[in-house]
């Protein structure tokens, strides 16, 4: 068990973290995952509602805005879930009459964790896409499209709110599929993104028989 | 020299003539004796509810009922919520036992609960965005005393609450304001009047009332609604299909105009908010219980009583703002409060009665009668 558990270890640090740490320890690319990374961060609190920005609404009844504020009961409701994978908001930020951030820890995480993981998977396409040594693959279009499941997160808590906008007896037709499906639109794209990751990350590191050459790529700082 | 009578008068004359029978009329609906057995709703038709019911998507609790609600007054009011209660803000009326209180819509949307006491007893105000409706329902169920939570799950796009003794199974949809499953099944739960307002035409009948803030304990974007706005024409309270499946369908009204829903046990009518406006009053029978329907200009409100004071059935019609209960000459408010006459009683008894959507009505109660105005 210990071995199995052991070559696993090895194979993941020699394989998927090899092709990570390969295109991450370039800058260019690093620079590139993280601020995709965190524009898919914002994108996905902005899809939860976390950061909402209603130009209509006063949020001035705080005391003052600036100002943070902090429900008095934290504890009981930092795991609290108000639907499947979002979590009740135990702090908030009014940054202008306008303008509020929403701070549920689980949900900073989870896009944390889902910014990381698209920031990798999209820097490692453009790698691909991008490489002067002829490894140059539909690899590269595959880890790109990666990108498009990882919406399904933002859609995992605003479907009803689509439909509202979508409106009319199509919304009728497919919101109970939809409250139905929700809970495995964050899970699923987890998963692509995991998988895809490995993959691509597995393929970069591959340093021996692929597509017919030898190929050694080495990590150039 | 004789004035020539133009169309013009003839159709005013009519006009008139029109809304002074209407203003006195007296309508029979559900005229299947006193015990209104042909309206009942059964054990069977309860549990078909209870097999409709689906799930809205949330946990139970995941739209959090507000436990410890926290008032201030009128005039505090703007301080402490900003801009987002104006005059024309919507919010829910409870002027009922010692309790004067405002609920504004901007808050009850998303908590569609508040749990609080009346009177030193258990009262919840719910409200239901999907459908339109906010009703008061007092927490007794026969001797037990309980508070309500939201299932999140939903009975023709309503809200089906859970009352927090018998568990998170156990069932009331808002709007049936019966148990369809769980320990209390078939039970009735006992109605208070909210009333469907504004701010301003609240404020200014209740200088005095309290109106619930937004310090509820949990963080949301107060002032803002997921579904639409009431301010608008074109948002999903307006127009459009409900959001989830229902039971029964009718394209006599478009599905999100507004009806007074009016139920005595389970017979029911729906009074056309709009067009009731210029009736102004309808004497009526419902399942055998004789009814009155009056319209209050100053909180732009339907309501409906009893006609049955003091053991005996009377006529009710108006004076100005005034309504007159005949054969003895009481004069009451069109709240209900007694102003001056023979009978004792000091408050007309409402029956059930609240603003819905009619696809939402209609869903619940196929068989509802309709008051042609």
């Amino acid at each position: 068990m210990l071995a199995r558990l052991e070559s696993g270890v090895t194979w993941f640090r020699d394989r998927i973290w090899k092709g990570i740490k390969t295109v991450l320890a370039r800058r260019r690319y690093r620079t590139l995952a993280l601020l995709l990374g965190l524009a898919f961060f914002l994108l996905y609190l902005f899809s939860i509602q976390h950061i909402v920005y209603l130009p209509n609404v006063d949020f001035s009844y705080q005391a003052s805005i600036p100002s943070v504020r902090l429900v008095s009961n934290w504890t009981a409701r930092v795991f609290k879930t108000r639907v499947p994978f979002i979590w009740e908001p135990i702090a908030a930020v009014y940054l202008t009459r306008h303008l509020m951030i929403q701070l549920a820890l689980p949900n900073l995480l989870l896009g944390g964790l889902l910014g990381s993981l698209l920031g990798i998977n999209l820097s490692m396409g453009f790698f691909e896409l991008f490489r002067e040594d002829g490894l140059r693959s539909v690899d590269s279009v595959r880890s790109l499209a990666a990108a498009i499941p990882s919406l399904l997160t933002g859609f995992a808590c605003c479907a009803p709110t689509i439909l509202i906008a979508i409106g009319g007896s199509l919304a009728a037709g497919l919101s109970a599929g939809l409250v139905a499906a929700r809970p495995y639109f964050l899970p699923a794209s987890l998963v692509i993104l995991v998988l895809n990751a490995g993959w691509t990350a597995g393929n970069i590191s591959y340093e021996g028989v692929c597509r017919g050459g030898v190929i050694d790529v080495e990590i150039d700082g | 020299m004789t004035k020539r009578i133009t169309r013009r008068d003839l159709l005013k004359t009519s006009g008139v003539l029109g809304a002074a029978l209407l203003t006195n009329r007296f309508l029979g609906f559900g005229q299947e004796g006193a015990s209104g057995a042909l309206c009942k709703i059964g054990e069977d038709k309860l549990e078909t509810y209870s097999k409709k019911v689906r799930s809205g998507g949330v946990p139970p609790d995941g739209i959090p009922p507000i436990g410890n609600p926290k008032y201030v007054s009128a005039e505090e009011a703007s301080s402490a919520m900003g801009s987002n209660l104006s005059d024309e803000t919507v919010v829910f009326g409870v002027d009922y036992g010692d309790t004067t209180k405002a609920y504004p819509q901007f808050v009850l949307v998303w908590h569609e609960i508040v749990n609080e006491e009346i009177d030193g007893q258990k009262a919840t105000i719910s409200y239901c965005p999907l459908t339109g409706s906010a009703v008061g329902y007092k927490g007794d169920i026969g001797k037990n005393s309980t508070t309500f939570g939201t299932s999140g799950r939903l009975l023709n796009s309503n809200l089906v609450m859970y009352d927090r003794k018998s568990g998170t199974k156990s069932y009331w949809p808002q709007i049936l304001g019966r148990s369809v499953r769980g320990p209390n099944f078939g039970d009735r739960l006992d109605f208070f009047p909210v009333i469907w307002t504004t701010w301003g035409r609240w404020k200014a009948k209740h200088p005095e009332t309290k109106v619930l803030t937004t310090d509820t304990g949990y963080i949301r974007a107060y002032g803002s609604d997921p579904y639409g706005s009431y301010q608008k024409s074109n948002t999903y309270y307006q127009q459009g299909s409900p959001m989830f499946g229902v039971m029964a369908k009718s394209d006599r009204f478009q599905p999100k105009k507004v009806v007074v829903g009016i139920k005595v046990k389970d017979c029911s009518l729906a009074v056309p908010k709009d067009e009731f406006r210029s009736t102004g009053l309808v004497n009526a029978e419902l399942g055998g219980e004789p009814i009155v329907i009056v319209y209050e200009e100053a909180l732009d409100t339907v309501r409906a009583f009893t006609r049955k004071v003091e053991g005996t059935a009377r006529k009710f019609s108006r004076k100005g703002s005034e309504l007159v209960s005949q054969p003895d000459g009481t004069t009451w408010s069109v709240d209900g409060n007694k102003i001056e006459g023979p009978i004792n009683e000091e408050k007309l008894t409402p029956v059930p009665f609240f603003d819905v959507m009619w696809f939402a009505w209609y869903s619940f109660y196929p068989d509802t009668r309709v008051l042609e105005v």
